[in-house]
């Protein structure tokens, strides 16, 4: 057993945090304190950084998604918020990837979304509508 | 699962694009390429992972530039000597290299990359429309194009223009030339033959 | 940050075992401990009262004792998976050593790590993931590059032209 566990066990933690540094501060109890503080603060101000490049990701990945099959990303995500799909980004992103057939039938709802804003006037059509999808607008016009 | 290692080799598989630069603007020509070399246009796109496709490009010879920017636009270089700064005008950069223009506006675009090299040595440009068959036949894709061709006097009959509707009459008097002629502009000093040679 | 420096995985199970029939992962097992030395009273204890109810139990488990002149004593466990784990049992009392056998006896054999991720699964995709030629028209096997069809911008719309040429048709 060492002389005095506290101490020892201090330095372990402090080794914890320190193993990746370069030349001395990696072993040395005292080189290591301050470079340890800085790193930790680095770990802070980096949080909203990272969370906006995994936005970022997911939106590049959505967009690559829908241009593929016609659409545009704002007029996506706003098709979909508009109709009350629930979907966040993260697991469109992963549908474009993993369920491509799913997101495929995503985008001609966005589509069939688009060409009710072509009828309205505030849109220009690009394509011809696809057939078999039924928005709620369509059914309000029915009833 | 056995067959997600199989799966892969079509998802992160290379493909070949072909991109017609005939009479495209090269700055916006960049924008739809770089996505391409960077691999933005795939689900699948991660700034770490190489998911980047190789582009072609032929007809660079025939890019097309608008308002002054033939002469306006500049190449500027610097060797870090002394007195080492040149720099050179679209047109004559686009005489000495006609892959030039576009390579560098890919290369300005892809700007901040760390993996800038390896996606610009996928970028294949050819000034004309002979690309060689070894580079031809990997291609299964066309970019489109990012602005209509227009359509030039040239092309258009004697008896198509005649049949066009005329708006508006000029008067007898009116001089098409005057306006050529009084806003005629200096010769660029730049670019002049005297600032050449120094 | 330096959490690289502690092992991460995701959830493990052993080629899906017990969905049908369950087989034991453990193998061996060996309980070392001194004959004389105060330190493995409570090994000694064990093998006296419990061990034989534990190898009754599971006759499936080679059971080994290996006397170890004034050494603390621990048990070894070698599973089907090929790993050897060893636990020091100083100061621990019979009881206590049934219950880490028994922890022995139920382990998969992986090494026990921190969890990447709550959920994680072996098929992520039901439809096929995704891949370039997926929504590529099947069209374009056959078709000639460069083709100038598919590398024409597409109209939106009429041009000032077209609108003019029209209404001039009209009167």
């Amino acid at each position: 057993m060492p002389k005095n566990p506290t101490r020892e066990w201090k330095r372990v933690m402090q080794r914890r945090l320190s193993w990746h540094f370069r030349n001395r501060k990696r072993n040395c109890y005292r080189l290591s304190l301050c470079p340890v503080k800085k790193s930790l603060r680095f770990s802070t101000t980096v949080r909203p950084i990272r969370r906006r490049n995994i936005n970022h990701l997911f939106a590049n990945r959505i967009a690559a998604g829908c241009a593929q099959h016609g659409v545009q990303y704002s007029s996506f995500m706003r098709a979909l918020y508009e109709s009350n799909v629930l979907l966040n980004k993260k697991m469109l992103a992963q549908l474009s990837i993993y369920e491509p057939r799913s997101f495929q039938s995503l985008c001609e709802f966005a589509k069939k979304r688009h060409t009710e804003l072509v009828q309205k006037g505030l849109a220009t059509a690009l394509d011809p509508p696809p057939s078999g999808i039924i928005t709620r607008d369509m059914i309000k016009k029915s009833i | 699962m056995a067959h997600n290692r199989v799966m892969q080799w079509a998802v992160l598989a290379r493909t070949w694009w072909i991109y017609d630069a005939n009479q495209q603007c090269p700055f916006r020509s960049a924008y739809r390429l770089t996505t391409y070399l960077q691999g933005l246009h795939k689900p699948v796109y991660h700034r770490h992972g190489d998911v980047g496709d190789h582009v072609v490009v032929f007809n660079t010879r025939h890019i097309a530039m608008r308002g002054e920017f033939w002469r306006t636009y500049k190449h500027f270089h610097h060797t870090r000597f002394a007195g080492g700064f040149s720099r050179a005008s679209a047109y004559r950069v686009h005489e000495e290299d006609p892959t030039r223009i576009l390579e560098r506006a890919c290369h300005n675009r892809l700007s901040g990359l760390d993996n800038k090299r390896t996606l610009m040595k996928r970028l294949h440009l050819f000034p004309d429309e002979e690309i060689p068959e070894e580079i031809l036949e990997n291609v299964t894709g066309q970019i489109q194009q990012v602005q209509a061709i227009p359509k030039k006097l040239e092309d258009y009959s004697q008896r198509e223009i005649d049949s066009f509707p005329r708006l508006f009459k000029m008067p007898e008097d009116y001089d098409i030339e005057s306006y050529k002629r009084e806003n005629r502009l200096e010769p660029d000093q730049h670019t002049s033959k005297a600032w050449r040679l120094k | 940050m330096s959490n690289n420096a502690i092992p991460r995985d995701f959830l493990k199970n052993v080629l899906q075992n017990g969905m049908g029939r369950y087989v034991c992962q453990l193998q061996r097992i060996t309980f070392r401990f001194c004959k004389s030395h105060p330190g493995s009273r409570h090994m000694r204890d064990f093998i006296e009262n419990h061990m034989l109810d534990f190898t009754q139990k599971n006759p499936g488990v080679v059971v080994y004792l290996q006397p170890r002149r004034h050494r603390p004593p621990s048990i070894v466990a070698e599973f089907l998976n090929g790993r050897r784990e060893m636990m020091e049992m100083i100061d621990k009392e019979p009881e206590e050593i049934c219950k880490w056998t028994e922890h022995m006896r139920g382990r998969s054999g992986v090494q026990i790590v921190n969890m990447i991720r709550n959920n994680h699964t072996e098929t992520p995709s039901t439809q096929g993931i995704w891949h370039p030629f997926m929504f590529r028209d099947s069209e374009t096997a056959l078709t000639k590059f460069p083709n100038p069809q598919l590398s024409a911008v597409k109209q939106t719309g009429k041009t000032a032209t077209d609108y003019l040429l029209e209404e001039v048709e009209k009167k």
